[in-house]
């Protein structure tokens, strides 16, 4: 949100404007160097939570589960629907930034859309990020007996789809809304005093 | 042109990454990033502490136990069973639960005083019902719960008052609509009600009896739950413990080992003035099963009173571990109740098939999922 945003606070955007460089290359190198940020600390992040959590075992039930069990390739998923959700998330908040004086607003109301995800019909869920995020995530998190049906709707994606599709489809989503922003970075203009 | 295009990218990139990963306004991605390892990181210590707790507990144990012989013990068994089983518990310990041992109930029967109130053009609700009796309609409490008309009986006399029951297995209750209900004409001094609240005490509600002359007298009232589910029952203003019941009767008949309730009430009304309704309470979580109309000197001479009361009844705990699975064992009334069991070292549930829950089991009848785990 603040990669333009933040430069039009800090009236520092002309600075990139003023340069030979077209906008829509701009805005590629501003996402880009965003998406490294946002990979860079979740996945770290994502990684430290799952040292911390396999800290809790014995080292023969780690060994267990990380070479025997699958545990090193779902961790790697993990990291990947990390990233990912970098990815399709950013798209979005860039375009947010982009679009709206005050991003939070939408930011927030695409929050909210994805938090209400598991509560849409089966139709809408597909307009959103999460769906394909939980469609990737290799564990199906089982509820236990007597959990609140809303709960558990929470906690498991009920019509999960193939991890190509969910892949490709993230993938074009942030395609289509970055060549929707370049459009929109191309069309603006900076004053600074209306700020 | 494109190797222009991805330089110019890539100068983008080196300038902005300082700036994105510094930037004061980029601080909150640090924290939502942090949360969840903040998380992890608290469960993981707790964990681990369980987990020792139950390892020392495990070493303080008579004989080294397996999981089979947690699983081993079952509720019902005897202090000595268990003792047999699991060899002496390494950690164990008192306490006291308070429970009503004996209560003074409104008597069964006819021959009390008073001008009984006939609701039955009034019942809008199957609120007894004798036992083993099923039945479809909702119940008492919406939830398909009744009294038992075996204990409740037709007729019951509170201090001297004739109170008349609705007929079993039918209407025979009454829940408040705001309705206006006739009483018999004449001079009385208080209007008795046996009645009760649904899900929880239902607190500071209007009660109007209007006289011939059309002035009224307004009483407020709170209302203490049906069932012995809900803590503290009885201990409204003006309310007094009529009839305590050991159990419920369920929609398909059977006994619920809930204890229930019926409270009496009195409103003092003005003896010069000749009764002509009373209004009830507009809320459907008040229920009114019986109404009578005495006179002054009715009601005054020495009877059964609604009064309970309370003795501790001790209580015995053992705590055994297997270093990774930990079962709590309640003992009282010489029976033992497997009240808690904890799994302290989870198996991640994708890693097993056979999945043992991280949650703690709080209720005696989890049992049944403990073994089935």
């Amino acid at each position: 949100m603040n990669l333009f945003r933040g430069e039009i606070l800090d009236k520092s955007l002309h600075f990139y404007f003023l340069a030979p460089i077209r906008r829509e290359v701009l805005m590629v190198g501003k996402f880009l160097a965003g998406l490294l940020a946002t990979c860079v600390i979740f996945v770290t992040s994502e990684v430290l939570q799952i040292i911390v959590f396999t800290g809790q075992f014995t080292p023969n039930v780690r060994d267990l589960y990380l070479y025997q069990n699958h545990g090193l390739t779902q961790a790697a998923a993990y990291l990947g629907v990390t990233a990912l959700a970098c990815l399709g998330y950013g798209a979005f908040f860039l375009a947010a930034g982009m679009l709206f004086r005050n991003p939070i607003l939408p930011a927030a109301a695409i929050l909210v859309w994805e938090g209400i995800n598991p509560f849409l019909p089966a139709l809408l869920k597909k307009f959103s990020v999460i769906y394909y995020l939980k469609s990737l995530c290799p564990v199906d998190i089982p509820s236990p007996p007597g959990t609140p049906p809303l709960l558990s709707l929470l906690v498991s994606n009920p019509d999960p789809i193939s991890a190509p599709v969910a892949i490709m489809g993230l993938l074009f989503v942030s395609l289509l809304v970055l060549y929707v922003s370049s459009f929109q970075v191309r069309r603006m203009e900076i004053n600074y005093t209306t700020e | 042109m494109t190797k222009l295009w991805w330089a110019q990218v890539k100068a983008v990139i080196r300038l902005e990454m300082k700036k994105t990963f510094f930037a004061r306004r980029g601080l909150w991605i640090y924290v939502l990033a942090l949360l969840p390892l903040l998380l992890f990181t608290a469960h993981t210590v707790f964990t681990s502490r369980d987990r020792e707790k139950s390892r020392q507990i495990a070493r303080q144990s008579e004989k080294a136990l397996t999981r089979q012989d947690l699983l081993a013990v079952k509720t019902g068994m005897t202090s000595e069973g268990v003792i047999a089983l699991l060899g002496k518990p390494p950690v164990r310990f008192h306490w006291n639960e308070r429970r009503a041992i004996r209560v003074t109930s409104a008597v069964t029967g006819t021959g009390g005083s008073g001008t009984p109130v006939n609701l039955a053009s009034e019942y809008n609700l199957n609120g007894i019902y004798t036992d083993s009796t099923s039945f479809t309609s909702d119940g008492l409490d919406g939830a398909g719960y009744v009294y038992s008309s075996n204990l409740l009986t037709a007729n019951r006399i509170l201090n001297g008052i004739q109170f008349n029951l609705g007929p079993a297995n039918q209407l025979d209750a009454v829940y408040g609509t705001g309705q206006l209900i006739k009483l018999p004409a004449g001079q009385f001094a208080t209007l008795r009600v046996l009645a009760a609240a649904i899900y929880g005490p239902v607190l500071h509600q209007t009660i109007t009896v209007t006289y011939t002359d059309s002035t009224t007298s307004t009483f407020t009232q709170s209302f203490s739950d049906w069932c012995g589910c809900v803590a503290n029952p009885g201990e409204q203003p003006g309310e007094s413990l009529a009839v305590m019941m050991p159990y419920r009767v369920s929609r398909n008949g059977t006994q619920d080992d809930q204890e229930s309730y019926l409270y009496g009430y009195t409103f003092a009304l003005n003896p010069a003035k000749t009764v002509q309704s009373v209004t009830l309470p507009d809320n459907r979580n008040v229920v009114l099963l019986a109404a009578t109309l005495a006179t002054q000197s009715q009601g005054t001479k020495a009877g059964p009173s609604g009064q309970v009361s309370f003795a501790d009844v001790s209580h015995e705990n053992y705590h055994y571990s297997d270093g990774n699975n930990d079962l709590y064992v309640d003992l009282a009334d010489g029976k033992a109740y497997i009240f808690t069991t904890r799994t302290t070292c989870p198996k991640m549930p994708w890693f097993s098939p056979e999945y043992s829950s991280f949650s703690t089991y709080a209720s005696r009848s989890s049992s049944a999922a403990w073994e089935s785990s």
